[in-house]
């Protein structure tokens, strides 16, 4: 199934092909994958990810995600 | 120099007169916002005009400021705000924090009103010496050109803070502005609540603080000092968001423009969407990448940068200098997540330069970005400007110093705009607009807007980390948290880290590291020479908060102030079509102590 997924922050220098900015990786995964499956295909581990947005909500790493998901991944931020 | 040895500098513009008085017993334990709320609880009436002679203007570091202790340097600006009607504390980073401190200041009080109106003056402070000096030549000269001249004369680096051509205006989006490190940019601001109107009502157009004769403020007891600075700066450089390479240091504050967006969360088009694509542009992914690009290009012949300090001796470093792409020279230091936001996102202006150029007129002419960036979409709203035309806005900011009608109107802030252009469509709390965060998705940074005494203010309560950022624990759903309790608790750590000194992005580390939170606490402990407990914080701020609702009392204020405009509980905001829906007695419940 085909999912896409967008890096931000320092994600986007750890993935193997730096996406432009805002660009989304498309990504053909085996159904029932999770988000964890996702993250390890672009070389991401548990701890390179702080938050996991899908659809605009928190989601944990074991989520188990659908044909056409939009994930946004984030490495550890903060401001204000 | 001990802390215990500064002195409260007051200013009276009655008759010039400058006077140096030791510090009472009741203040002795306050710095910074703790000071500045408590002066003005003691000496503002609360029913005076904020731009009439029993106002008064406080500025004190914080009381860990000035010490060499990490991060620590803030200033606090306080004052009867001429926008809310309330009591008011802006926090600011720069040179001055620092200066005032080491020059023995532990506040300046300003008081008066000069009594020819056509007298504009400066105030220099050195070590037991202070002056007034007449300074028309100043009024009405942009920030830039002013330090520059300001630096020439003065040669000793002074910090420099000023009302601006806004606040000489006495407009009410008025900050009151301040010189980085380097002196290239007047854009550290205290930026919220017109205090830049407050400072320009007392005829005065800059201070320049120089410490060369004082000292660096000392610890009473050194050893734990020395150890409780070691916990905190270990665990400010240890954690992935303020340490190195971290996302502060590389993105700066704008990082969040992508994670607000992402949520769903990030106002857009006068607070009508949560999500647009184009925000990427102008977010700190993008600042990022062409500050990589001018090195680059210009090598050592730019000095753009990221990882830039606001102050001398801050390890998060989240502020940069931005430089122009075709030329590699300074336009603007730094570009923070709120101004990008309102002078961007929130305009629909997606253009990197014209958010730019918005922000340098705001710093030049001394607005609050997230007033003016709110006063323009009003206006975009309402049909009087183009939604997007960044061309139209940077004319219309521009107004401001031309005094054309349209720049009266955006430089009074949002709410005023609104009413000159019959809309209520207008998000601010208690006349003070609101930042960056939507309140419909995230309900607990709208229960600090609602509560929190200085009016539509996200750091008075920042909820964020918790809610979308999950400092402190995992996020699971935001809209599960007890948004009360959550908000109560960010406000009254923030009344106290206003009041150390420390900036507030120290929060970030030592809400998830326990050793660092000790150690900013021993640090501030140690600077007294007393008993102080990670136990005391939250009272500690809660006295503040106190003293501040007092105040606000006072002046006017009900439970009717701690309230989201209309259109937040009647317009779902997309994609996630939520209204604001936090009950009046959920928002009353956060500070029921008064
Ligand atoms: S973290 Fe940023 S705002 Fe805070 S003191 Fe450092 S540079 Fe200034």
């Amino acid at each position: 199934m085909e999912i896409k997924v967008k890096v931000f922050a320092n994600l986007r220098d750890l993935v193997p092909v730096k996406p432009a900015l805002g660009e989304a990786i498309v990504l053909d995964m085996e159904s029932n994958s999770t988000v964890l499956d996702v993250m390890k295909k672009i070389n991401l581990s548990r701890n390179d990810v702080a938050i996991i947005l899908i659809n605009g909500v928190h989601h944990p790493p074991e989520h188990i995600i659908a044909e056409g998901t939009s994930i946004s991944l984030f490495s550890p931020v903060g401001g204000g | 120099m001990l802390e215990s040895e500064k002195k409260i500098l007051r200013i009276n513009m009655n008759d010039l007169s400058v006077k140096w008085e030791e510090v009472k017993d009741e203040w002795k334990h306050l710095g910074g916002r703790g000071l500045t709320s408590t002066i003005i609880s003691e000496e503002v009436p609360a029913l005076c005009e904020p731009l009439g002679p029993y106002n008064k203007l406080i500025i004190a570091p914080g009381l860990v400021t000035g010490s060499t202790a990490p991060s620590t340097g803030r200033l606090s600006v306080g004052a009867k705000s001429p926008l809310t009607n309330g009591i008011k504390e802006a926090n600011a980073g720069g040179r001055t924090p620092q200066k005032l401190a080491r020059a023995g200041v532990k506040a300046v009080i300003i008081e008066g009103h000069r009594k020819d109106k056509n007298k504009w003056y400066n105030i220099i402070i050195k070590k037991d010496n202070a002056e007034i000096v007449e300074a028309n030549e100043y009024h009405n000269m942009g920030n830039y050109e002013l330090i520059k001249q300001l630096w020439e004369k003065y040669g000793s680096k002074p910090g420099i803070i000023g009302s601006g051509i806004a606040g000489q205006m006495l407009l009410q989006g008025a900050g009151i502005f301040g010189n980085n490190v380097e002196n290239s940019d007047p854009g550290r601001f205290a930026g919220r609540g017109g205090l830049g109107a407050v400072m320009g009502s007392k005829g005065i157009v800059a201070i320049i603080t120089d410490d060369s004769d004082g000292g660096v403020i000392k610890p009473v007891n050194e050893e734990k000092f020395k150890s409780a600075t070691a916990a905190l700066k270990e665990a400010l450089i240890e954690h992935p968001v303020t340490g190195k390479n971290g996302g502060l240091q590389n993105y700066g504050t704008n990082v969040l423009m992508n994670v607000l967006n992402e949520a769903g969360s990030l106002p857009a088009k006068n607070w009508t969407l949560g999500y647009v694509e184009h925000a990427v542009k102008i977010s700190g992914e993008a600042t990022h990448e062409r500050i990589d690009l001018a090195v680059e290009k210009f090598g050592d012949q730019t000095n753009a940068q990221y990882a830039h300090a606001c102050n001398p001796g801050c390890v998060m470093k989240c502020s940069m200098i931005v430089v122009d792409k075709d030329s590699g020279k300074e336009v603007l230091s730094p570009l923070e997540y709120e101004s990008a936001w309102s002078l961007g996102n929130n305009t629909m202006i997606h253009t990197y330069e014209d958010v730019v150029e918005l922000n340098r007129i705001c710093n030049d002419i001394g607005l609050d970005t997230i007033e003016a960036g709110n006063a323009l979409a009003v206006a975009m709203d309402a049909g009087a400007l183009e939604f997007g035309d960044g061309p139209a806005a940077i004319k219309a900011l521009k107004g401001v110093a031309e005094d054309t009608p349209m720049g009266r109107i955006i430089g009074s802030g949002a709410v005023t705009t609104g009413r000159v252009f019959g809309s209520n469509r207008v998000a601010h709390v208690k006349g003070q607009s609101m930042p960056a965060y939507d309140p419909r998705p995230i309900r607990g940074i709208g229960v600090t807007y609602a509560t929190n005494p200085m009016g539509g203010d996200h750091t008075a309560g920042y909820t964020i980390a918790a809610e979308i950022l999950g400092i402190k624990g995992e996020v699971t759903d935001p809209r599960a948290i007890d948004k009360a309790g959550l908000s109560r608790a960010f406000q009254e750590t923030t009344a106290f880290l206003d009041s150390s000194g420390y900036c507030l992005f120290t929060a970030f580390a030592i809400l998830d590291v326990d050793a660092g939170f000790a150690g900013l606490v021993d640090s501030y402990a140690a600077i007294m020479g007393e008993e102080f407990t990670v136990d005391d914080v939250t009272k500690f701020g809660r006295k503040i908060l106190n003293l501040e609702r007092a105040f606000n009392k006072a002046a006017g204020m009900t439970n009717a102030d701690d309230r989201l405009p209309e259109f937040m509980k009647t317009e779902p905001l997309p994609p996630h079509n939520v209204v604001f829906d936090v009950t009046d007695e959920e928002l009353d419940a956060v500070h029921n102590s008064l």
